[in-house]
């Protein structure tokens, strides 16, 4: 097993992609569907 | 050193899926309302955090996959850090985890405009590669047909319009059995997303029940109601479970006219104070409303009205016909005058778009198909028809007569080409059909100089006209009325190309 040592030097095989806050504008859509699950939502504006 | 069992934490949302280039994870958390992605290895630990190892356990993992000690604690210790993991089963069931407010976006802030990839950004790539590797994104569940308001616009089958009439609604649902079995199968299938409709769920003796379910196994969750019977306690208990959204709708900011649409006295007060229990436990709200010819002018006012109350909103201009054909809705919809004067604000439901967009001019391709439905999604009715949206009402399985989802999911290859033939009925049979109506099999759909306007729901056209392949006129009105606007703003009010002569839709 690596070291922690060796680890420095070596790429990082664990990390998180991407993070982000989960805000979202207020759209216009089907009422029906949640957010944009059909595709057929817009950002207001 | 960590020595205990590791699992997501009790707000998180979580599915893995692979392709060829690899694992690939999405997580949220409900209570902190974030959200990450992982890849490759980073998302293969994150599978095996989901079935709830003990630390060595975990470790043994890795060190197979010829990871270092060091690493595994560095990641484990980043979701900690994002809180979405727990390394005590003791802990989080004494202390469960504290949501913090939300922070809803609104027209008049700016945008942040760093590099960041943003939520919707984030979400998007997931949901493409998960549907491109053959996975179901999201399922739309409607638990019951049961409902405490008697609202003029039901699209529900069997729901009543008038005082006259009767509802006529189906009870017989699903047993917990066949609940337990759908869900396990749901993920198979790479589900994430759970829409629970009605009806009204809070008259559903299975709603809670469907929602510990659902959280055990990882399901991001979304919850329709009127919030009629949901009260602080009620609204605590649903905290608990952490919802990732719940939706109520707002007819009008006027507490009468909001009435006057559900039939019921003091609905109004009674689903704002839902908003506001909901609200104090840090859930996303979201206020839905659909704007219709008594309400349409309002838009701005319900804006304000759910920015007052810390929530978002989600405006609806189309009123469809009755999931049974019920034509009693479609006399709600905003006239082609109304249309247009909402059309012309920047920032309103229906604004077309600045020089930026082409004023809202989109040339879609004739060879795609128009909507998430059954690509992305699927719906289910409370007695376990299967269909490929909720708005869509074409039967493409049913879960009582043998087919599991992920069976009927399978039959989405394409079939024979369907196209619109004015001497015959078009027959879609299964999902496979269904996947295989492209714009260009449409009547006259994409045809049209409006259309480039047009957002356009196949179901809005089937539950109008009785054939899927056939255009809502309802549609037709609100594209061209759009259109219309976008040549004023593109222009000017009085210039020549601006004053021809709308064709007049049949």
């Amino acid at each position: 097993m690596k070291t922690s040592k060796d680890m420095k030097s070596s790429p990082k095989k664990l990390e998180i992609k991407n993070r982000a806050t989960m805000n979202v504008a207020s759209m216009s859509g089907c009422g029906k569907s949640t957010d944009n699950q059909c595709g057929m939502s817009a950002k207001l504006g | 050193m960590i020595t205990n069992i590791i699992r997501p934490s009790k707000a998180a949302s979580y599915r893995s899926y692979r392709d060829e280039d690899g694992a690939f994870s999405i997580i949220t958390n409900a209570a902190t309302h974030e959200c990450l992605t992982l890849e490759g290895t980073s998302s293969e630990i994150w599978k095996a955090i989901e079935s709830s190892p003990n630390y060595p356990a975990l470790l043994r993992h890795c060190e197979a996959q010829d990871i270092t000690q060091f690493e595994l604690d560095d990641f484990l210790s980043s979701l900690k850090e994002a809180e979405m993991i727990s390394n005590s089963l003791e802990t989080e069931s004494e202390q469960p985890q504290r949501a913090r407010p939300p922070r809803p976006i609104y027209n008049s802030e700016t945008q942040d405009k760093s590099n960041k990839l943003s939520f919707a950004e984030i979400e998007n790539q997931i949901k493409e590669r998960a549907i491109e590797s053959g996975h179901l994104w999201s399922f739309f569940w409607e638990l019951t047909y049961r409902c405490n308001e008697r609202c003029v616009h039901c699209f529900n089958p069997g729901a009543a319009h008038t005082e006259a009439e009767k509802p006529n609604r189906n009870r017989n649902e699903l047993t917990e059995k066949e609940i337990i079995q759908t869900l396990e199968d749901l993920v198979t299938i790479g589900v994430f997303k759970i829409t629970i409709s009605g009806g009204e769920v809070l008259t559903s003796k299975r709603l809670f029940f469907l929602i510990e379910e659902s959280r055990k196994r990882g399901f991001q969750l979304h919850i329709f109601t009127n919030g009629l019977l949901l009260n602080s306690e009620k609204a605590a208990k649903l905290a608990s479970f952490y919802p990732d959204t719940v939706s109520l709708s707002i007819y009008s900011t006027k507490p009468e006219k909001h009435d006057d649409f559900t039939k019921v006295p003091a609905s109004h007060e009674r689903t704002i104070a839902a908003i506001k229990e909901l609200h104090k436990e840090n859930i996303r709200v979201i206020i839905k409303s659909p704007l219709t010819k008594n309400t349409g002018h309002e838009w701005e006012e319900l804006e304000s009205f759910a920015k007052e109350l810390g929530v978002r909103i989600s405006f609806d201009t189309m009123i469809s016909a009755g999931n049974d054909g019920a034509k009693f809705p479609l006399a709600l919809n905003l006239d082609f005058e109304q249309i247009v004067e909402i059309s012309n604000t920047p920032g309103s439901p229906l604004y077309p778009g600045d020089e930026s967009t082409n004023w809202g001019a989109m040339n879609k391709p004739m060879d795609r198909e128009v909507c998430g439905a059954g690509v992305s999604m699927l719906s289910m009715s409370p007695t376990g028809e299967i269909s490929p949206c909720v708005a869509l009402p074409l039967t493409v399985g049913d879960i009582r007569s043998g087919q599991s989802v992920s069976e009927i999911w399978a039959e989405r290859k394409l079939n024979s080409e369907i196209q619109y033939n004015p001497d015959k009925p078009t027959r879609i049979q299964n999902l496979g059909d269904w996947r295989s109506v492209k714009l260009g099999s449409y009547a006259e759909c994409g045809t049209h100089e409006r259309c480039k306007w047009c957002h356009k729901c196949p179901g809005a056209g089937l539950n109008e006209t009785g054939d899927v392949l056939l255009p809502s006129r309802v549609q037709c009105k609100i594209a061209e009325g759009r259109m219309f606007s976008a040549l004023k703003l593109k222009n000017g009010a009085n210039s020549e190309s601006t004053l021809i002569k709308l064709k007049s839709i049949e």
